[in-house]
């Protein structure tokens, strides 16, 4: 038990070392030459990752997917139960914030598709704000069909890639 | 390096041929011309003979030859026949050195020759197109000293001019396609090549930090604005025709489907305030008041060359469909009436738009007419075919397809001829745009 403890400790120390260390928000590509959004996103990149491994198994929960219905953006009863512990997690965290990522299948048009990734990423986000997360805390951005996760053509690949994804961030 | 060669030496020769010359054709057209812009199209039957290099310019020559051939398989009014299926005699490039009748009797409507003889580097050429059944020429260039690397070029002039001579308009020699091609999972980068594959170029390169989608050509060629998906947010790449794109930040993680204006602003699908709409960006690159706005999705907005009509998408039915926009009156109507149709592209004149439908067999692409409303597939086959991209020509029309496996770029028509494959590299090949070569 008290193992467990110190654990956690540390990693709440290193989390709020990172959080520390992090400017407020990076600046957009737009707002300096094209090699410091790169580098921007370089080290944005590794600080996640470094947190994925901080949290370990609180991060498996974090980032537990939420599946959609062809062209709808409407939260499924198991998507909300999913959702609902991210808030648990995200109470025990506080420094940690969340990208949600919204994904399409490929059988609708890319840019298109790119908007409606973009429905189902703020659909989480509200949920998760009507939960009482702090808005400044989650953040969406769509990637439409760009990132199949299942590659394959039927409607088995279909429903896995009509997806929320999440990741942790400081 | 180029010289319009003198058809007058010609005439008599043509002017006694033609006394032999059909009757069918004694009773036709003055010129031989097709109308590719009507309501359907005639098909011409086309001989490329083989060419005369008596100065050791057989390498080259072929090259040549070759390319031709290659150029003129895009161009589906025109049906290339071999030379072997007509008993016809050529023992020269010259009009008085052809026996026309041979081919006038095979149906050839066009002959082309080619003619090598030495001179600086690999020699001299002279191309000519004759109409068989008058036995004029439609076109005939000259090339002195040709190196290597102009042989391309040299088809390209020439093909363009034949095509403007019997059409009308030559401008898809003289324009490019911008395109997404992916590098992985997730990475995609903006291409530009000729329609024809030459001038492959890569003019992004984020690698893993960035996918770079939705290129769009200004109306003069001379830019591309595109989508930069960051991994916390969307971002406008505008690329002004030379070294790194310029990147910007909007006041919204979503920036979905930039288009050029023919102004020269840009307009955009933002979510900003948590709503879809599609804004026309001021000169600061950020957006002012909504364009269209919507209830659900707005996107891909396209426009004529005027900047009055507008085609984009919106789901405000429940599904995806077209809509017409008047951006003077700020009226809006629906264009497709059922179904899920996406990825408007407006012909520049504003009398068509083509876009992708999806149907059992995967999208289609199909071209609607403004005025009646009426609808024509343009693609079919199998796999997938999405984001068609009009010509400025508002003949052509290129499209990304997934029939051979990975997606390509391929180009068919107005009319929905026989899609051709646009070579652009190893890989897959998405989202064409289709712009004119900068002060073309």
């Amino acid at each position: 038990m008290r193992g467990r403890i110190v654990s956690l400790f540390l990693v709440v120390l290193m989390v709020s070392l990172l959080g520390a260390g992090c400017a407020k928000k990076a600046a957009g590509p737009g707002d300096g030459a094209d090699a410091s959004w790169e580098e921007q996103e370089r080290q944005r990149l590794e600080k996640e990752r470094q947190l994925r491994e901080m949290l370990g198994q609180a991060n498996t929960e974090l980032s537990q997917m939420v599946y959609f219905a062809f062209d709808s953006s409407s939260l499924t009863p198991e998507a909300r139960q999913i959702l609902t512990r991210k808030v648990e997690v995200l109470r025990k965290y506080p420094q940690v914030k969340l990208v949600v990522e919204g994904h399409c299948d490929e059988r609708g048009t890319a840019e298109y598709n790119l908007a409606l990734g973009e429905r189902r990423a703020q659909a989480s986000a509200q949920y998760l704000v009507n939960l009482g997360v702090e808005a400044s805390r989650i953040s969406t951005v769509s990637y439409g069909k760009e990132r199949p996760l299942d590659p394959g053509h039927g409607e088995s690949a279909w429903a896995k890639n009509r997806r929320d994804e999440f990741r942790g961030t400081l | 390096m180029s010289r319009i060669l003198s058809v007058f030496a010609l005439m008599a020769a043509l002017f006694a041929a033609s006394l032999f010359a059909p009757v069918r054709y004694a009773m036709a057209q003055d010129s031989l011309t097709v109308n590719i812009q009507g309501p359907g199209q005639a098909r011409m039957n086309l001989v490329l003979s083989q060419p005369f290099a008596g100065g050791g310019q057989d390498a080259a020559s072929s090259k040549l030859q070759d390319l031709i051939n290659k150029n003129l398989a895009f161009m589906p009014f025109l049906q290339v026949v071999p030379q072997s299926q007509v008993l016809g005699q050529i023992s020269g490039p010259q009009a008085d050195q052809i026996d026309f009748k041979p081919f006038g009797l095979a149906r050839v409507d066009i002959l082309v020759t080619s003619n090598w003889t030495p001179g600086g580097n690999l020699g001299n050429v002279e191309l000519r197109a004759f109409e068989v059944y008058s036995q004029k020429i439609l076109v005939g260039k000259g090339f002195d000293a040709v190196t290597d690397a102009q042989l391309p070029d040299i088809a390209d002039r020439f093909c363009m001019e034949l095509m403007l001579k019997l059409t009308g308009q030559g401008g898809f020699f003289n324009s490019q396609l911008a395109f997404s091609k992916p590098n992985g999972p997730k990475s995609s980068d903006i291409w530009v090549v000729r329609p024809m594959g030459r001038g492959l170029t890569r003019i992004t390169s984020y690698g893993d930090l960035g996918m770079a989608i939705s290129p769009s050509w200004s109306f003069d060629g001379g830019k591309i604005a595109f989508t930069l998906i960051g991994s916390r947010s969307h971002y406008l790449g505008v690329w002004s025709g030379g070294g790194k794109p310029a990147v910007h930040t909007l006041p919204c993680t979503s920036v979905v489907s930039p288009r050029f204006l023919p102004n020269g602003q840009i307009a955009v699908a933002l979510n900003l305030r948590s709503e879809s709409a599609i804004y026309i960006l001021n000169s600061a690159f950020q957006p002012t008041t909504p364009t269209v706005k919507t209830n659900g999705i707005a996107v891909s907005p396209s426009f004529d060359r005027t900047g009055r009509l507008m085609a984009y998408v919106s789901d405000e039915s429940g599904s995806p469909n077209i809509y017409l926009r008047d951006m003077g009156s700020g009226s809006t109507r629906r264009l497709t009436k059922f179904g899920y149709n996406t990825n408007p592209s407006m012909s520049p004149d504003g009398t068509l738009v083509a876009f992708t439908r999806q149907t059992g067999g995967g999208q289609k692409v199909f071209v609607l007419d403004i005025a009646t409303g009426a609808e024509q597939q343009v693609t079919s086959g199998g796999g997938s075919d999405e984001n068609p991209s009009f010509a400025p020509d508002g003949y052509f029309i290129a499209f990304a397809s997934t029939r051979g496996g990975a997606s390509k770029i391929y180009i068919t028509t107005r009319h929905g001829t026989q899609p051709v494959m646009v070579p652009t590299g190893d890989g897959p090949a998405r989202m064409p745009s289709w712009g004119p070569l900068p002060g073309k």
